[in-house]
C-alpha cells in the first residue's frame, strides 16, 4: 500500500488523543485508512442509548473528496436506507477539504437528532415519518432498542 | 544547438574558444522574463552597468543576468543610494518593461538586506565580488586556472586575511552530520520555448567525499536508481536517449568540492552551454559552483519527442538551498498571520488542508475571504475551478480574476 498521507495520520493521532465525546473511531489494522466507527444516539432523540457502528473509509483523493461512510447496524431514520447509506451533503457535494472525520461524524450524530423526512434516502421511513411522526419515532426507538443497545 | 551563431558583443574571452562552443544566451535570458523581448537581453547588462565596474559589462555567459542585477540592488540598498532609479532613464525607453521587472524586485530585496543579519549580506557581498572574479575564469576554464576558479568558489578568498576562516566554516557546512556532500539537480525547464528540456522531479544525492556518481540514461538494469529515495547514492539516471548509458560523472573532493566529468558521452556534456569535450572523449574534472548549468546531450529530432530530449539542469551543492529562515522571512510571516481573520488560534497557524502548521518560508495562498494554505495544499481546488475559487474552510465564493482597484 501507497505511505499514509500525513493528513490521515495526524488525523488519527487527534482522534485516539482528543476524542469526541459519545464517538469512537479506530483505525483497522490491515488498512489504516479503514475506521471502525461508534456514535452514540442524541440523548434527546429516539436513537438515545443506542450504539451504531459505522465503518468509514478514506477514499485515495481523501481529503479532496469526502470519506465513505455506511452504519452497519440497522437504524429507522428517513435519512438513512436500509443498505446503511447516509443522505448528508457535507459528504456528498458539500464536502470540503477543511473537513475532517472528526467533523464528519458529528454531522452524522446531529442528523440522527434532526431527521429530515424532507429530503429522504429511505422513501417508505420518509413516508410514516410524515403520515405519523408520534409512530415513526416510536419505531425508532424500538428499533434502536432492538439493533442497537447492548444487552 | 551549441553550433548557433556567436552573440554580437565583444567578448573579452571569445578567442580562447571555439567560436561553437558559445551557445547564445538569448535563450536563458528570455527564460527570466518570459516573454518576447530576447532582443532586450543586451540591454540587461547596459541596465546594470552602471553599478557594476567597467570590467563586467559585457554579459554573463550564462543567465546570470538578474543575478547580478539582485545583487546589485543589495548593494546600491546598502549604499543607502538610490541608484536602482537611474536605470530606467539610462536605458533606451525600449527595456523599460525588463527594468520594471527589476523595480518590482528590487523593494523586496532591499527590504531583505536590511532586515538580514550580517552574514546574510556578506554573503550577498561575496556573492557579487564571486561574480566579478569569476566570470573570466569560467569562460576560460581549460586554461590552467582551475585556482582561480576555486577561488572564486570560495567567497572569501580574494579577501586573504579572511580566507582562511571562510574556508573552514564552509566545510563545516558544508559536510552533513553524517560525513556526507550533497547536490540537488533541479530541471531548467522554459515553458516559454517548443524546445524545453527533460522534466524530471529534482534529485538530491549525498556521496562521502573522494567518491564519484555517476549519471547516465535509465536502463532496465538501473531500474533501481530512478526510483532511489532522495539523498541516496544511487547514481542518476535520465529517461532520455539522448544521455549516453555512462555520460558523466560527479565528483567530490575532500573539502566538498564537486566536480564534473564528461565519461566519453556521445552526445556531449556541456557546463554553462560549453561543450566539455568531443563526441566519445572523456573530459577532465570540471570544478562547480552553486548555479552551474549541466547539459546532457543536445535534443534529437527537434526534441518534441520526451525521449529525445537533452537534460537541462541546474545543480546546488553541500545543501546551500536550504534556506535559514531570517528576520524578514519571520516578520513577513507575522504580518501575514494579522492579515487572517482572528477567529481561532489554532486554524491561524495550521492549513486545513494537510494540517501542518503554516510557517516561514513555504508557499502560501490567501484568498480573498483572508484563509491561508499552503499553496501546494489549495493548488487542486484553485485550479479547478479557476477563476471561481470556493473557499474549503468558510464556503465563500471569490473571484480571482477581480480588479484590484485601488478606490475604495
Amino acid at each position: 500500500m501507497a505511505t499514509l498521507p500525513k493528513r490521515i495520520i495526524k488525523e488519527t493521532e487527534r482522534l485516539v488523543s482528543d476524542p469526541v465525546p459519545g464517538i469512537t473511531a479506530s483505525p483497522s489494522e490491515e488498512n489504516l485508512r479503514y475506521f471502525e466507527v461508534t456514535i452514540d444516539g442524541p440523548s434527546l432523540s429516539p436513537y438515545a442509548n443506542g450504539k451504531f457502528q459505522l465503518e468509514l473509509y478514506l477514499p485515495d483523493d481523501y481529503p479532496m473528496c469526502a470519506p465513505k461512510v455506511r452504519f452497519l447496524t440497522k437504524i429507522y431514520h428517513p435519512n438513512i436506507d436500509k443498505l446503511g447509506r447516509i443522505c448528508l451533503d457535507v459528504l456528498k457535494d458539500n464536502w470540503s477539504p477543511a473537513l475532517q472525520i472528526r467533523t464528519i461524524l458529528l454531522s452524522i450524530q446531529a442528523l440522527l437528532g434532526a431527521p429530515n423526512p424532507d429530503d429522504p434516502l429511505a422513501n417508505d421511513v420518509a413516508q410514516d415519518w410524515k403520515q405519523d411522526e408520534q409512530k415513526a419515532i416510536q419505531v425508532a426507538k424500538e428499533w434502536t432498542e432492538k439493533y442497537a443497545v447492548q444487552k | 544547438m551549441p553550433s548557433s551563431p556567436v552573440p554580437e558583443e565583444e567578448n573579452p574571452d571569445q578567442d580562447l574558444l571555439p567560436p561553437s562552443a558559445i551557445k547564445p544566451t538569448n535563450d536563458s535570458s528570455s527564460s527570466l522574463y518570459n516573454s518576447n523581448i530576447n532582443n532586450l537581453s543586451s540591454n540587461n547588462s547596459g541596465t546594470s552597468s552602471p553599478i557594476q565596474p567597467p570590467a563586467n559589462i559585457r554579459r554573463p555567459s550564462f543567465g546570470l543576468n538578474l543575478l547580478n542585477s539582485l545583487t546589485s540592488s543589495i548593494r546600491s540598498s546598502n549604499s543607502q543610494s538610490s541608484q536602482i532609479n537611474p536605470q530606467p532613464t539610462q536605458s533606451p525607453p525600449s527595456p523599460l518593461e525588463a527594468s520594471n521587472i527589476f523595480m518590482s524586485n528590487s523593494p523586496t530585496i532591499a527590504n531583505l538586506s536590511n532586515y538580514a543579519s550580517t552574514t546574510l549580506y556578506d554573503e550577498a557581498m561575496a556573492n557579487a565580488h564571486r561574480q566579478h572574479n569569476h566570470v573570466n575564469p569560467r569562460l576560460s576554464r581549460h586554461r590552467p586556472s582551475r585556482q582561480n576558479t576555486l577561488d572564486a568558489n570560495n567567497p572569501g578568498a580574494e579577501n586573504n586575511s579572511s580566507s582562511s576562516a571562510s574556508t573552514s566554516k564552509e566545510k563545516l557546512n558544508g559536510m552533513d552530520k553524517d560525513g556526507f556532500f550533497s547536490v540537488r539537480l533541479t530541471p531548467l525547464i522554459d515553458h516559454s520555448s517548443s524546445a524545453s528540456g527533460l522534466y524530471f522531479s529534482p534529485i538530491i544525492r549525498k556521496i562521502k567525499p573522494e567518491s564519484d556518481i555517476s549519471i547516465g540514461r535509465y536502463t532496465e538494469k538501473n531500474k533501481a536508481a530512478a526510483h532511489a529515495p532522495q539523498g541516496s547514492s544511487a547514481p542518476i539516471v535520465f529517461k532520455s536517449k539522448v544521455v549516453s548509458r555512462t555520460h558523466a560523472l560527479f565528483h567530490c573532493n575532500e573539502d566538498g568540492q564537486w566536480f564534473l566529468k564528461d565519461c566519453k558521452s556521445s552526445s556531449g556534456t556541456f557546463l554553462n552551454h560549453i561543450r566539455l569535450s568531443a563526441a566519445s572523449q572523456e573530459s577532465t574534472l570540471m570544478p562547480l559552483i552553486d548555479g552551474d548549468i549541466i547539459q546532457l546531450g543536445m535534443d534529437y529530432r527537434g526534441g518534441t519527442e520526451e525521449v529525445y530530449r537533452c537534460v537541462k539542469m541546474r545543480c546546488e551543492f553541500n545543501k546551500s538551498w536550504q534556506r535559514k529562515v531570517n528576520q524578514f522571512n519571520l516578520e513577513i510571516h507575522k504580518k501575514l498571520k494579522n492579515l487572517q481573520i482572528r477567529d481561532d488560534d489554532n486554524t491561524n497557524t495550521e492549513c486545513a488542508i494537510c494540517l501542518m502548521k503554516i510557517e516561514p518560508c513555504q508557499a502560501l495562498f490567501i484568498s480573498p475571504c483572508s484563509h491561508a494554505w499552503h499553496y501546494k495544499c489549495i493548488r487542486p481546488i484553485i485550479i479547478k475551478s479557476y477563476p471561481q475559487f470556493y473557499c474549503p474552510n468558510c464556503r465563500t465564493m471569490c473571484d480571482l480574476e477581480t480588479d484590484l482597484d485601488d478606490d475604495d
